[in-house]
């Protein structure tokens, strides 16, 4: 072992993980934080995800950025992010965890806004912001419940103790609570879309791979707490069946290139939390790993067909055919991403994807039917919007402004890094998939806990055929109604398609609701109390108080008593002589 | 029994030796002031020693008569000197003032020293001590009388709240040279008169009643200069405010007599230095007085002077008390020993008052730093002796805080010299008197 010249611990325990401890934080009767990062089999799939899409991104930026004043910044803010994310799953203790989930939602506010400049921009920032503050708080909420039920928030802990107790359900919760907001599941989703104002290398790092991905991570890593509770498996499995659709749907009729490609990963997470919640925690982590490495492609390679349309985002005004000659190396890209997504078989998608669909289908029970038949849908729109974008950017009629229409070139630092994760897109689900999720694999250790009542480890490889061969059915469906329905007319003349449609752009008018039934009554109480508290009570006795009874009353009161007149002082001088005088 | 009416003991050596030196700067400042300022004026000198000989025999006197006749004295010279620039309305109407009240005052205490004579048939402080000590069971009113109208008039030479009214007027109208001496001189004299000979006097009648006066006037000193304007007016009613700190230790005990030099020492600096800051030529386009007036004429001064505002800067902090400079030092010392004394809620108005006086003494600062300007005015020429005196008061106002452990030193020295060990004294008094 190599030991580092300052005072790092690093040692080697059981061959299940590696520590490196830099000190102790803080103490409070049982809880003691010490800055512990513990490298086990999670961590260590988390970090090569994380440290390889960071790569990809960072040298992509280069090519990508490289016209913008602020480069630096944006480099730093991309370096930032993975420390933050790396600190957050290398983490030991709760606490720790939640620095690193702090510092990747900072990191992201200052990405998505870093064109501050635009008012739209800094907009989506601060939603990204508050709406992952909501979700924080629940964290913070089970954090407590952790330090509160369990005497400590070691998550080391957690491996050590099983237990079934009233209080599971509640941390199951909150746990669920904290991640709906960081992996944009359904209720706190609302950011992800409009973080897609950030530059595109920011959306590939962080609204595909990386900080979506945290609220996944945090639940497999508390696996032996989500064992013990039903209710909690449950409600993860209904929640990421109808993310899943509820994105979908959304991901049909955008008109942005790359709003499409955010809520295909919104949907895709969607995927992950029933696979959570079907107790198979290494699939779950096994289709983030992939989903990571398609995602991103998708993300990178929309960059270039952006960059070709001058920045030009609208899926409607895209170049058609003529890029099809004009960018073949991106196409390939992304179609090799969208088949991946798609699951075609033997690609990245289509081990980790059916691995899921699969499991659905064999669990007993309300959640398998209910998730395999709400999977599956999803898995035919996942295809349609796919196809469409692919469509739209690369088959149909040329619909650019020819003003718009640009050849910039593909430096080095742009198609390295898509060689590298289109390779992954392929090879990753193939080579990884014995040891994540293969029968009876000893690639986990203790870091993921599961209780073999609650898996269907081995029916789900014992499903009839024709059912396994359904995903792939889908992907052609997917494309017969993406040629069919790419765009909303002529069959949005129809009242009932055009509100449907209408519904489902207007993202299912959950921003409304959020707006006016929580935003705006919460600002009124701001207003109310900003007035009767801050400007009424605690000024009249502060500083508008005091001023008033020193300046108004007091100061002139004296400015009285000196008349002038000499008679006056004298009897002044006198009076208060007797007066003292009687009162001793 | 002739003689035994003046008492000259290390204390009063040392406390009239502070007042000569503290003299000689305030007459050299105002002479070198007096040339450019065109005040001509033969008599100032003589005057102002004779009123420094009444104030040298008062801090010895144990006598009433001495008492009065030294405080006459200087009153008297002081009168003249309030109306020396005859020329100027308000300089007369000071001295008239001055000379009115004083009298009304002096009539006061005469009536008390008269009452006291006819209660006891003695004049001697010391002995009326005694007096008080064996009767202290039937007291007597007309002594109490007595030593209640002689306190008075000894608080209004003090400019202590309620008995201010005057200090307004008269320190506006008086010569700036003059105000000098009037704000620092007399109050050397009367507070050494009082610790050295009055204070058992008090104690034993009215306690600690003096608490009342200074807490009048810290809140007259905090409140009144806010709406003033005038400079010389705002730095009087100011005084006022720092009587009240300067009565603080004479009600908390004789412990607490220390804390009373100290600040007195630091007071006493800051204002050769601020006077020497007003007694400073000044002009404005087309105009030239004797020194700034108002708290506008200080507009922009950071800009035309910045050395002016600096000093400027040191005097107010320390008048404020404000840490790093001196004025601090004063402050703590009495804070400390009220709180020794239980003098809560007196504490407690000394904070809000200090609270409330720097609005008023940073306004300044603000003026001269911060604020557009809408005309300006400028320092002239400074008068030598005053350049010196003022860089030499700032430096010891910005170094006394970290190294004032001489001047504590000295003041617990003063305050043990003092009535503390009045049985001593008594011995070296029947040696000093001789055989008659």
């Amino acid at each position: 072992m190599v030991d580092d010249s300052r005072t790092n611990n690093i040692r080697k325990k059981n061959k299940s993980s590696m520590t490196v401890s830099l000190g102790s934080w803080f103490q409070g009767s049982t809880v003691h934080v010490t800055w512990l990062f513990s490298f086990d089999s999670l961590t260590a799939c988390m970090m090569v995800t994380v440290t390889a899409v960071s790569f990809c991104v960072h040298l992509y930026s280069l090519g990508y950025m490289q016209n913008d004043p602020h480069l630096p910044r944006f480099m730093s803010y991309l370096s930032l992010f993975t420390g933050g994310m790396l600190v957050l799953v290398a983490a030991n203790d709760l606490v720790t965890l939640l620095v690193g989930w702090e510092l990747i939602g900072v990191c992201s506010y200052l990405l998505i806004g870093f064109w501050f400049h635009r008012l739209s921009a800094t907009k989506a920032a601060m939603k990204a912001v508050l709406v992952n503050r909501v979700s924080d708080t629940a964290l913070l909420v089970g954090l407590m419940g952790f330090w509160w039920y369990l005497g400590s928030t070691d998550l080391s802990l957690l491996v050590a103790t099983s237990t079934s107790a009233s209080y599971t359900d509640f941390l199951c919760a909150m746990i669920l609570a904290g991640a709906l907001g960081k992996s944009a599941q359904i209720g706190l989703h609302v950011w992800l879309a409009d973080a897609m104002e950030g530059p595109t290398p920011v959306s590939a790092l962080i609204h595909a791979a990386t900080l979506v991905t945290a609220g996944v991570y945090l639940i497999a890593r508390t696996s032996s707490v989500w064992e013990c509770s039903v209710w909690g498996r449950s409600a993860l499995v209904w929640v990421g069946a109808l993310t899943s659709l509820m994105a979908a749907t959304m991901g049909l009729v955008q008109t942005d290139l790359k709003r499409v490609i955010a809520y295909s990963t919104c949907s895709q997470l969607g995927y992950m939390m029933v696979a959570l919640g079907l107790s198979h925690y290494g699939l779950a982590v096994y289709h983030l790993m992939t989903h990571a490495c398609f995602k991103a492609l998708l993300f990178l390679g929309a960059g270039v067909a952006i960059h070709a349309t001058a920045d030009v985002q609208d899926l409607r005004r895209q170049a058609g055919g003529g890029a099809h000659q004009a960018l073949p190396f991106t196409w390939a890209c992304l179609l090799l991403g969208s088949l991946s997504l798609m699951g075609w078989p033997f690609l990245a998608g289509y081990y980790s994807k059916d691995g899921i669909l699969e499991l659905a289908w064999a669990t007993q029970g309300a959640e398998g039917v209910y998730s395999h038949f709400i999977l599956m849908a999803v898995a035919a729109f996942t295809s349609a919007y796919s196809f469409k974008v692919l469509l739209a950017s690369f088959v149909f009629a040329p619909n650019a402004r020819k003003l718009e229409i640009s050849h910039p070139g593909l430096p080095y630092t742009m198609w390295i890094p898509l060689i590298i994760l289109a390779l992954m897109s392929v090879l990753a689900g193939y080579g990884f998939s014995d040891a994540l999720i293969g029968w009876g694999t000893s690639f986990w250790n203790i870091s993921l806990q599961g209780t073999p009542s609650n898996l269907e480890a081995v029916s789900s490889h014992m499903i009839p055929l024709w059912v396994a061969w359904l995903p792939f059915a889908t992907a052609f469906i997917g494309l017969g109604l993406a040629y069919s329905y790419a765009w909303p007319m002529p069959w949005c003349a129809e009242a009932f398609q055009k509100s449907l449609v209408l519904f489902l752009q207007s993202r299912w008018l959950f921003d409304q609701v959020w707006n006016q039934c929580v935003a705006a009554p919460v600002l009124n109480l701001g207003v109310y109390t900003w007035k009767s508290l801050d400007k009424g009570f605690l000024e009249v006795l502060g500083p508008r108080g005091l001023t008033q009874a020193v300046s108004e009353w007091a100061v002139p009161s004296l400015k009285k008593w000196q008349s002038g007149a000499v008679q006056d002082y004298a009897l002044m001088a006198l009076e208060n002589i007797d007066q003292g005088l009687d009162n001793f | 029994m002739a003689g035994g009416v003046f008492l000259r003991d290390g204390y009063s050596i040392q406390m009239e030796s502070l007042l000569w030196i503290f003299a000689t700067a305030v007459l050299a400042m105002s002479l070198s002031w007096q040339t450019p300022a065109g005040i001509v004026s033969p008599e100032f000198v003589s005057l102002t020693l004779l009123a420094l000989l009444g104030q040298h025999l008062l801090i010895s006197a144990t006598d009433l008569m001495a008492m009065y006749v030294c405080l006459e004295l200087q009153s008297f010279a002081i009168v003249v000197l309030c109306s020396m620039d005859y020329r100027s309305a308000y300089s007369l109407e000071a001295g008239i003032k001055y000379f009115l009240l004083s009298a009304f005052s002096s009539c006061l205490l005469l009536l008390g020293i008269g009452l006291i004579y006819w209660e006891t048939g003695l004049t001697q402080c010391h002995h009326l001590v005694e007096l008080l000590r064996t009767t202290s069971g039937e007291p007597s009113a007309g002594l109490w009388l007595g030593i209640w109208l002689v306190s008075m008039g000894l608080l209004w030479k003090l400019s202590a709240a309620p008995l201010h009214l005057w200090v307004a007027d008269v320190y506006m109208g008086a010569v700036s040279c003059v105000t000098l001496f009037l704000s620092t001189l007399p109050k050397i004299a009367l507070l050494g008169f009082w610790v050295h000979t009055w204070h058992p006097l008090w104690q034993s009648t009215f306690g600690s009643g003096l608490a009342v006066f200074s807490a009048l006037s810290l809140m007259v000193g905090a409140l009144a200069p806010m709406a003033q304007t005038h400079l010389k007016r705002l730095l009087a009613l100011s005084s006022v405010g720092h009587m009240g700190f300067l009565l603080m230790p004479l009600s908390a005990g004789h412990e607490a007599f220390a804390a009373l030099w100290t600040y007195l020492a630091i007071y006493l600096v800051t204002n050769l230095a601020m006077w020497g800051l007003l007694m400073w030529p000044f002009g404005r386009p087309g105009q030239s007085f004797a020194g700034p007036q108002y708290i506008w004429d200080f507009s922009a001064l950071n800009q035309t002077s910045p050395a002016a505002a600096t000093a400027w800067t040191g005097a107010l902090l320390s008048l404020a008390g404000l840490p790093p400079v001196a004025g601090f030092l004063g402050k703590l010392g009495l804070f400390w020993w009220a709180l020794n004394s239980h003098l809560y809620s007196l504490v407690g108005i000394a904070l809000v008052a200090t609270l409330l006086s720097t609005v008023y003494y940073l306004r300044v600062l603000k003026v001269a730093y911060v604020e557009n300007p809408e005309n300006w005015g400028s320092y002239g020429e400074i008068p030598p002796v005053s350049a010196y005196l003022v860089a030499l008061s700032w430096g010891f106002l910005v170094v006394l805080l970290w190294h004032g452990a001489p001047l504590v030193l000295f003041s617990h020295w003063l305050a043990l010299a003092s009535s503390v060990f009045q049985p001593f004294n008594e011995i070296r008094r029947c040696f000093m008197r001789g055989p008659l």
